[in-house]
């Protein structure tokens, strides 16, 4: 496992405000320790939850969400019950209106297989739980594009 | 000079040997008389030169003697001292009588001289006697004048006559010594002379005897040698009453019967010629007869030959017909169908048990039929097509597999070898039918069973991986909230700061937020980090799968080299040596996987190394029996032989509670990709000495 991170020792990290942050996760607790990780960093921007990938997918089809330049960073936890953190990826990867949504798909395996795939799907990064320094690197790097 | 030899041979010899002995004695005799004279004459010097010459002295001694003593007596004062010096003299004189004789006797000169000698003594002594008395009567000048003068000239005659004495003697001894040496030089010559004589006569008779004795011979053996030659007329002729002339006689008695017998000899000879061409006629016959017996003998045993041949052939016949018997019986009885058709008519010839019970038929019926009214997937023309092949003598044998139909209408699949020959002279087709339901049936079954396996494994898999993947997720949760834990307790002894409780109270929830909260949560983290651990193992071990394996030839030095530059920081942080064997060889194998054996086995190496010595490497490879087989040997604390398989299990480690991390998981990972590889792991190990961990792979 990880070496411990403190909050103190966690990177300051600053997204633009049009940014909401879409995390998801069928697992409560997976989530708040993602939240609170982003919260630690002095990320103070909307986060939002969903459970299943279905749900998020759903959210994303809504027209309304997209006005006054709204970005989004979804955090997608692969392993989820109905629509699975890969199936969601691809989707938004294969929708000209989603794709570019930065998508940072979270992972408890290691498996090179499956990075690679997500890869390949066109996701902007793969990080393995827990979050902590990894994700908020990944985020930072990401978000330069948003 | 012609002489007649009228003795024998032995008398001749005897003659000559004879005079020779008496010619030696002779020489003997002379040698022998002249020795004895050389002796007398030897004696002779003897007693003039020594005994005789004494005497002589001595005389002369006691002469002076006897004119001292009468000068003492003359001179005397006393009558004592006369007596005493006329004694003196008296003894003298008696020596000196006493020599004489001696002289007298021995001397070999003139005996005058010696009696003259005598009288000058004799005289003397009247002399003395006339001093004697002229002492006695007191006129002692007188007798001292005599004494003096007549007695000195006295002793002077006599010492001159002794004088003459042994002058002679000496003269004697000198014409001795020239005499015996006159007498040498003459015996000497004597003796040669008579040496000379002797040799002389003894090389002139043995001459003439031998002579004697060869001359007749020679003339004996030259006539020999003549009548040896043919002369038989010739003849010896000698009339010599000796043994040679008896011989000679003898031997020309010997000649005249000979010749008389010679003129016989030839008439003989030629009947011999005529026996031997006769006998050669017969020994000419005689090979005939042989080569002729010969011959019967050779064609004997070329009929013996033929007999035998005939035999063997005959008994062969007999082996091949009993084999055939026994074949057929074989056959008859083989569970595999048997079916002899015909070529032509293509009607069932013969058919063998085996064939008649499977099928359900008879042979009766069979004999009605041919092979398409059994074989359904059949038509004639196909059949032909089939069986063209062998009528064109393409193909000596051919094998299908079709199914056969029963009398009750059955099918069963059948695996068929046909093959043409002939029955009685005619074309047949034989085939030979094997029911092969039953393998038909265990081949499905297994394929099922493999495909099964398959299907479990493939379940087992997803499983495990599975598994492995969603206990991850609590674990997660685990490990996050147990830091939020943390965090809250922190902010909770903040809080509890700004409260400013009682300092009872604070006490206890000091301990409580300081030391033993934080003593658990380590106790959860460090049970969550093994799981995490062990369900890591899981999935590194599921994901080696048959289907990634992507064999390639791996050039094994680049493999090794690659690895090696991966693993620079802990060999140099183990201070290890690394060492290569050149030229490896290149296996066959999936280059990540075989890489990640390598470096599995690499690490064990660095990580069991013994603490009183820097870890020490090699790395070498060979090919052996087709296979390549690589070899990891380090120096580290070793394995014992009963855990040799053991390190090979999941998640086993030689010490679980050592400093050595890890998951355990290395060596199972090896196994594992050998065996996807075809390939083997081993190990060959002493503890406290170091281990070799060997595996091949397909060359």
């Amino acid at each position: 496992m990880e070496t411990k991170e403190n909050a103190a020792d966690l990177p300051r990290l600053r997204l633009r405000d049009n940014v909401t942050i879409l995390i998801a996760e069928d697992e409560r607790g997976h989530y708040l320790l993602t939240r609170n990780c982003l919260r630690q960093a002095g990320v103070d921007n909307e986060v939002l939850w969903f459970e299943d990938g279905q749900s998020t997918l759903d959210y994303l089809g809504h027209d309304e969400h997209w006005q006054d330049g709204r970005k989004y960073l979804l955090l997608l936890d692969v392993r989820m019950p109905k629509v699975d953190g890969i199936e969601v990826l691809q989707q938004i990867k294969g929708d000209p209106r989603l794709e570019e949504i930065a998508v940072i798909m979270l992972t408890t395996s290691d498996d090179h297989d499956l990075a690679h795939r997500c890869y390949a799907l066109g996701c902007e990064a793969h990080v393995v739980k827990p979050p902590g320094r990894v994700l908020l690197k990944a985020i930072e790097r990401v978000s330069q594009r948003l | 000079m012609k002489f007649r030899w009228q003795q024998r041979i032995a008398s001749r010899l005897a003659i000559g040997f004879g005079v020779v002995a008496a010619l030696t004695a002779l020489l003997g005799m002379i040698a022998l008389i002249q020795l004895d004279s050389l002796a007398n004459m030897t004696k002779e010097m003897y007693n003039h030169t020594i005994t005789v010459s004494r005497a002589i002295g001595k005389i002369r001694t006691q002469t002076v003697a006897i004119h001292q003593s009468m000068h003492d007596y003359v001179l005397a004062e006393t009558e004592a001292e006369r007596q005493a010096a006329i004694q003196a003299a008296a003894e003298h004189e008696r020596e000196a009588l006493k020599a004489f004789e001696v002289v007298r006797e021995g001397f070999a000169g003139d005996p005058a001289l010696v009696e003259q000698i005598y009288r000058q003594l004799i005289d003397w002594q009247t002399l003395r006697q006339e001093e004697i008395d002229l002492a006695r009567q007191g006129r002692i000048d007188e007798a001292a004048e005599v004494a003096g003068m007549l007695g000195a000239e006295q002793v002077m005659q006599i010492q001159m006559s002794l004088q003459a004495l042994h002058d002679f003697a000496s003269s004697k001894a000198d014409a001795f010594f020239r005499h015996a040496e006159q007498a040498r030089q003459r015996h000497l010559l004597l003796l040669s002379g008579l040496i000379l004589l002797v040799f002389a006569l003894c090389l002139g008779g043995g001459y003439r005897i031998t002579r004697s004795i060869t001359e007749p011979l020679g003339q004996v053996m030259a006539t020999i040698g003549e009548i040896r030659r043919g002369s038989l007329d010739r003849r010896i002729g000698l009339t010599r009453p000796d043994e040679i002339g008896k011989l000679a006689r003898a031997f020309d008695e010997m000649t005249a019967n000979l010749q008389a017998t010679m003129v016989s000899r030839d008439e003989l000879g030629a009947a011999n010629q005529q026996l031997d061409a006769a006998n050669q006629q017969l020994r000419a016959a005689n090979q005939q007869i042989q080569a002729s017996e010969q011959q019967l003998r050779a064609s004997n045993q070329q009929l013996q030959a033929a007999n035998q041949q005939l035999r063997a052939a005959n008994e062969q016949l007999e082996a091949q017909e009993s084999q055939l018997k026994g074949l057929g019986h074989i056959l008859e009885t083989s569970l595999n169908e048997i079916y002899i058709f015909d070529a032509e008519t293509m009607k069932f010839v013969q058919v063998n048990e085996g064939a008649r019970r499977n099928s359900g038929y008879t042979m009766e019926e069979l004999s009605k039929m041919t092979p398409l009214d059994i074989k359904p997937e059949f038509t004639a023309r196909s059949f032909e097509l089939l069986t063209e092949p062998l009528r064109t003598g393409e193909q000596a044998i051919m094998e299908l597999q079709t199914r056969h139909r029963r009398k009750d209408g059955s099918l069963y699949p059948v695996d068929i070898h046909l093959q043409m020959s002939t029955l009685s002279g005619r074309a047949v087709y034989v085939a030979i039918i094997m029911d092969i339901t039953d393998r038909r049936r265990a081949e499905q079954e297994r394929e099922r069973l493999m495909r099964l396996l398959e299907g479990k494994n493939q379940e087992l898999q997803d499983i495990i991986y599975v598994a492995s993947h969603d206990l991850k997720t609590p674990l997660v949760t685990i490990n996050g909230f147990s830091d939020m834990l943390i965090a809250h307790c922190r902010r909770l002894g903040e809080l509890l700061d700004e409260a400013a409780l009682p300092v009872e109270a604070r006490g206890p929830a000091d301990l409580l937020l300081e030391q033993e909260i934080p003593e658990d949560i380590a106790f959860i983290t460090a049970g969550a980090r093994k799981m995490k651990t062990l369900l890591d193992g899981l999935l590194k071990i599921s994901r080696i799968g048959a289907s990634t394996v992507r064999p390639e030839r791996i050039d094994m030095n680049e493999l090794i080299r690659t690895n090696l530059n991966a693993a620079a920081y802990p060999i140099q942080q183990k201070g290890a040596v690394v060492e290569v064997a050149d030229g490896l060889p290149d296996g066959l194998g999936d280059a990540d996987q075989i890489s990640q054996v390598f470096s599995n086995l690499l690490d064990n190496a660095l990580k069991y190394a013994h603490p009183s010595r820097p870890p020490r490497i090699r790395i070498s490879g060979r090919r052996e029996n087709g296979q390549c087989i690589y070899c990891i040997e380090d120096n580290g604390i070793g394995i014992r032989p009963d855990y040799f398989e053991k390190v090979f299990e999941i998640f086993h480690r030689l010490n679980p509670k050592d400093t050595v991390e890890g998951e355990g998981l290395g060596l199972t990972i090896v196994r594992r990709i050998l065996d996807l590889h075809n390939g083997k792991v081993w190990i060959e190990s002493k503890p406290e000495e170091g281990s070799k961990f060997l595996f091949s792979l397909p060359c």
